[in-house]
């Protein structure tokens, strides 16, 4: 490789790098910037007295501000934590549950002769299609009906029809790309379809289903419309609308953008770790 | 990797058991099936009542009108706009995105210091959500405090208003473009890596320059990949609701009103109810066309695939 | 995919389809028109343990929550407290109208004609201290909280919105400190000397020119009333058209924006941009709401404090009167359960039953300067001291907010319609294009004309 085309190649990645984190860590050094500071005339790229009083303050303690004088506890404090507690409450129910539901019926569409296969396929995954937008109204129309508007249970159902399409899409795709012999060695050990599945399949399928488990996670504690729509203002609240309820408000940008990296911790440490994982399966669906 | 979903064959292994396969095969799709019938099925029976009501914003009184919201929708100004402005969203996000992603996976098909660093990091704009990509770069953007005019301010120039009538549909663009091309990246990256590299050492030996090898080489093996990719993006693009909503809550003035944010308005700020899911039916009509053409690709594609290894 | 599956496919769809569209499982929208129970006064509760639901916007909620726990624990009551993000007008509405139980909600006084015409929301014609309360009030704001003749919220707040401050560092740096302008094309003109003269590259800080909460139709009702512009007849009739000075006072608008007097990004602020634009320093002129006065005197939020003072009204009055409410939802409760209701709302909007102070109320006043709909409190000792603190130069800049309060434009006639918030929905995206040269105003104030005209005749009043 000749000098001038290393030159430009590291170049080049540094400059994906900065497109890349430049946005994230711009947030971050916000959130760690005194308001005081944040709102001088000239704009400062690096915090010149980097705190996190910001952050503190949202986790119900006062914090001393840029010249000691002691401020209380940020009043979105109890907001945003208790949506952070929800918002992880919904989104592990709804991966535990979407897998559920959705990797048995993956398995059935992908590898079992069956009839009406491709016509539940595409049923499935043609429900996905729809922007929530469209029903919304219908959707809190039903819930008030059944009493689940304002609660967890409500939302998670609302989050299921949205992993549970994409999952089995994912899920389809992954179990047909296994070789065709797997099941019927189980089969000739004497296994049952369903150990086969459990016993076999499963097994095989760790990675995919360890990336199946993050989207859906990922999809329930990003998921903001419906969120907004059935929870805003009850104590199901999750993260989204509460973070919205201050943003949209007379509120510090600073304390804002404290908030908005708490409510992005879960998602970005769960992707760094699984990276390996979801960048291996078939994306398709996404 | 490419093999798309519905045209893999099943296994037809013959097995002997009391129950047959398609009732074993239902008894796991239709816990699914009744999920979906149950909780999806009602509303969006619904919507499509609502889109052929007349609902008065006020009494709630509602009366039969047919087709007169989609009539409505179709002859107005505001839907044209907001149609045009969606498809303009759409070329955006899809090229910017495109451009992206197959930039990163042709960087980081090569080797150099610190790609496992890359290839590791650029997961996570995906793993935000477009609301918080929205928040995030407000911060960005905003010319009194964002990070593009703290820049500007250090070279000495006038701040920009990204989200200015001209600006802001690209703008918003380049956010939707920045969170979801990863995606592509990883995708397109697993296609290029099964390229031999004598293919292209062999192509400059015959003296084959970069553009050349390109169009050759590259882009046969990975026009499928692309292609779904380019129709999955445009999807995402012609829904997207949140981003505009934390952005620019469709404005300056009407300059981001996208179809999305138009049904919004109609239903949830005016309770039009009936224009408002004329108009999302007429969207969805829209993403439908789209999503076919993505089903006819896939499959197009995974049947070239099937015929290339028997 | 192959031919026949795909027929099979939208055959099963089809199926789908017939299921989902059953008419049985479609129930009207929501309860459509409730009817409002008249009835004598009734009596203030005794017993406690009431379980009642409160939605707010998320403005000070720790501040809310206090009131809320004192509340709690003088009655024995429990309150669900709710804080709704985002969009609020669209989602109470919403909540309202799918018949949530909802004892006590906050609304922007613009709103309620619409809830008060469905029924969704109960009046204080029933409330013990009705008549004391409305004596109490301010004029204005009893005006504004009585639709068709009936009192329908107590007030949350009362204040101006978009009282004009100046920045006195600004003002000095131009050589023009004290030379307040009296009209808006003096501000104007005011505002180009300043640019001219070098003290300041935005001189001006039009906060109402964003869409979200109604940001820039509020900006355009209150200067064309303020400049004496007719708009709406006392029925909600529209009286402007292409021939008005509105069309003017939006070249003017364009002018100023063409002409960079304003910060960039103006027309895409958010609620808090306009608080940090200003308090960064730099802005001479700004209409801004009338409690921000406590953040720009905050050292930790502002580089302004002590520089930032209202500009009298000299004949021509500035901003508008902003009323919030406490409104009361119509479920179908029983009288029990409303006489706990209008409990809850004196506690919040009136004096407290127990005491017989105006507690919640001043305490707003005191602590953030959200004045309130009775110059009892305004103008009270608590007010006056935590004001002194806020104000260069009480003794002479008082004087001024309190006449802000006092000789407020009020926007009746357009509020008191049901059709007011659509109208303004379609504003807010159709005045920018004014500001930004995407049409010409002409065009944009006949296509508000139409607007105004086709919903009042779909909706009358």
């Amino acid at each position: 490789m000749s000098t001038r085309r290393r030159v430009v190649l590291h170049l080049l990645a540094l400059l994906a790098l900065v497109w890349t984190i430049a946005p994230l860590a711009w947030i971050l050094l916000i959130s760690l910037t005194y308001h005081h500071e944040f709102a001088s005339s000239t704009i400062h790229l690096l915090p010149h007295q980097p705190t996190l009083a910001n952050y503190v303050r949202l986790f119900g303690r006062s914090a001393a501000d840029w010249n000691g004088t002691i401020q209380p506890p940020n009043a979105y404090g109890p907001l945003i934590r208790s949506g952070l507690v929800n918002s992880a409450e919904v989104a592990v129910a709804v991966t535990v549950l979407s897998m559920v539901f959705a990797v048995p019926a993956a398995y059935a569409l992908a590898r079992v002769d069956m009839r009406f296969r491709q016509a539940g396929l595409l049923t499935i995954v043609a429900t996905r299609a729809l922007p929530p937008v469209a029903t919304t109204i219908p959707f809190f129309v039903l819930y008030q009906t059944l009493g689940l508007s304002g609660t967890r249970l409500g939302l998670v159902i609302a989050h299921l029809t949205m992993t549970v399409p994409l999952l089995v899409w994912m899920g389809t795709s992954f179990f047909g790309g296994l070789p065709p012999g797997l099941e019927r060695m189980a089969r000739v050990d004497g296994c049952s379809r369903w150990r086969a599945f459990t016993r076999v399949v499963v097994p095989a399928s760790r990675h995919a289903m360890t990336a199946m488990a993050v989207i859906a996670f990922l999809t329930s504690w990003d998921e903001f419309t419906f969120a907004l729509i059935f929870n805003t203002g009850t104590s199901a609240q999750t993260f989204p609308p509460a973070l919205s309820s201050m943003f949209f408000q007379v509120s510090v940008p600073t304390e804002v953008a404290s908030a908005t990296v708490l409510g992005l911790l879960p998602p970005l440490v769960i992707a760094t770790l699984f990276q390996r994982y979801i960048r291996k399966v078939n994306l398709v669906g996404l | 990797m490419t093999t798309a979903v519905g045209g893999v064959a099943p296994p037809r292994v013959p097995f002997s058991s009391r129950r047959t396969p398609t009732g074993f095969g239902m008894l796991l799709v239709a816990p699914v099936v009744l999920l979906l019938l149950a909780i999806v099925a009602y509303p969006i029976g619904y919507s499509l009542y609502l889109s052929v009501m007349a609902t008065n914003p006020i009494t709630g009184s509602q009366h039969l009108v047919g087709i007169a919201n989609f009539r409505a929708a179709l002859t107005s100004g505001d839907f044209w706009h907001a149609a045009g402005l969606t498809l303009y969203y759409v070329i955006c996000v899809t090229v910017i995105g495109t451009g992206v992603a197959l930039g990163m996976a042709l960087l980081l098909r090569e080797r150099f210091v610190g790609r496992p660093v890359l290839m590791a990091v650029i997961v996570l704009p995906w793993s935000l959500s477009t609301y918080a990509a929205g928040v995030v770069w407000r911060y960005v953007y905003s010319p009194q405090y964002g990070l593009l005019a703290g820049i500007a301010q250090h070279l000495g120039l006038h701040p920009f208003d990204f989200l200015s009538k001209q600006a802001v549909i690209p703008s918003l663009a380049i956010v939707h473009a920045w969170q979801f091309a990863p995606l592509g990246t990883y995708f397109l990256l697993a296609s290029l890596q099964v390229i031999p590299d004598d293919l292209y050492k062999l192509a400059k030996v015959d003296g084959m320059g970069m553009a050349k090898r390109f169009r050759n080489i590259t882009l046969p093996q990975i026009r499928m990949p692309l292609a779904i990719f380019l129709v999955l993006i445009g999807g995402q693009a012609a829904t997207a609701f949140d981003l505009i909503y934390f952005l620019t809550s469709g404005g300056p003035g009407d300059a981001s009103q996208t179809l999305t944010y138009d049904a919004y308005q109609q239903t949830f700020q005016d309770q039009d109810f009936g224009g408002g899911s004329a108009t999302s039916w007429l969207l969805l009509v829209l993403v439908t066309v789209v999503t076919v053409g993505y089903y006819a690709v896939a499959m197009s594609s995974s049947r070239r695939t099937r015929k290339a290894s028997s | 995919m192959q031919l026949t599956s795909r027929r099979q496919f939208l055959k099963q769809a089809g199926l789908a389809g017939l299921v989902m569209g059953a008419p049985p499982l479609l129930s009207a929208c929501g309860p459509g028109r409730r009817v409002v129970r008249g009835g004598k006064p009734l009596t203030p509760p005794t017993a406690g343990h009431a379980q009642l639901s409160m939605r707010i916007w998320g403005a000070y909620p720790d501040f809310v929550t206090k009131q809320v726990a004192g509340y709690e624990q003088a009655y024995g009551d429990h309150v669900d407290l709710g804080v709704i993000a985002g969009d609020y007008p669209s989602l109470l509405t919403n909540l309202l109208r799918q018949d949530t139980h909802i004892d006590m909600a906050y609304s922007l006084w613009h709103m309620p004609q619409a809830y008060s015409e469905a029924g969704w929301i109960h009046d204080y014609e029933r409330f013990w201290a009705k008549e004391d309360a409305e004596r109490e009030m301010l004029p204005a704001v009893r005006k504004a909280l009585t639709i068709n003749g009936r009192l329908i919220g107590l007030p949350y707040f009362a204040f101006v919105n978009g009282a004009l401050f100046a920045n006195t560092d600004v003002l000095r740096k131009a050589n023009l400190e004290g030379q307040y302008p009296k009209t808006y094309d003096e501000l104007y003109d005011q505002v180009r000397l300043i640019k001219k003269r070098g003290a300041s590259d935005t001189p001006y800080l039009p906060s109402f020119w964003s869409a979200p909460w109604f940001g820039i139709p509020f900006g355009f009702i209150q200067e064309a009333l303020n400049r004496n512009i007719p708009l709406f007849g006392n029925g909600g009739e529209p009286l402007f058209d292409e021939k008005s000075q509105v069309v003017d006072m939006l070249r003017q608008w364009r002018a100023l924006y063409r002409e960079r007097l304003v910060p960039q990004g103006v027309l895409t602020f958010q609620e808090s941009d306009w608080t940090e634009a200003f308090a960064k320093g730099g802005i001479a002129y700004s209409p801004q709401l009338q409690y921000d006065i406590k953040t720009f005197a905050t050292p930790g939020s502002s580089q302004v404090v002590g520089k930032i003072v209202p500009v009298p009204q000299q004949g021509q009055k500035w901003g508008m009167l902003h009323i919030g409410a406490y409104l009361i939802g119509n479920y179908g409760q029983s009288d029990a359960q409303l006489a706990q209701a209008y409990n809850l709302a004196q506690h919040f909007g009136y004096r407290n039953r127990r005491t017989n102070k105006f507690e919640v109320p001043t305490a707003w006043a005191s602590n953030y300067y959200l004045t309130q709909g009775y110059a009892a409190v305004n103008e009270s000792p608590e007010v006056a001291a935590a004001v002194a603190t806020w104000l260069p130069d009480p003794e002479k800049n008082w004087p001024v907010l309190k006449d802000y309060l006092a000789n407020p434009q009020v926007a009746t006639e357009l509020f008191h319609t049901s059709w007011g918030p659509m109208w303004m929905n379609y504003a807010s995206h159709e005045l920018p294009k004014a500001v930004d040269g995407s049409e010409d105003p002409k065009t944009v104030v006949r296509n508000l004309r139409t607007k105004a005209e086709s919903l009042f005749n779909d909706f009358g009043h």
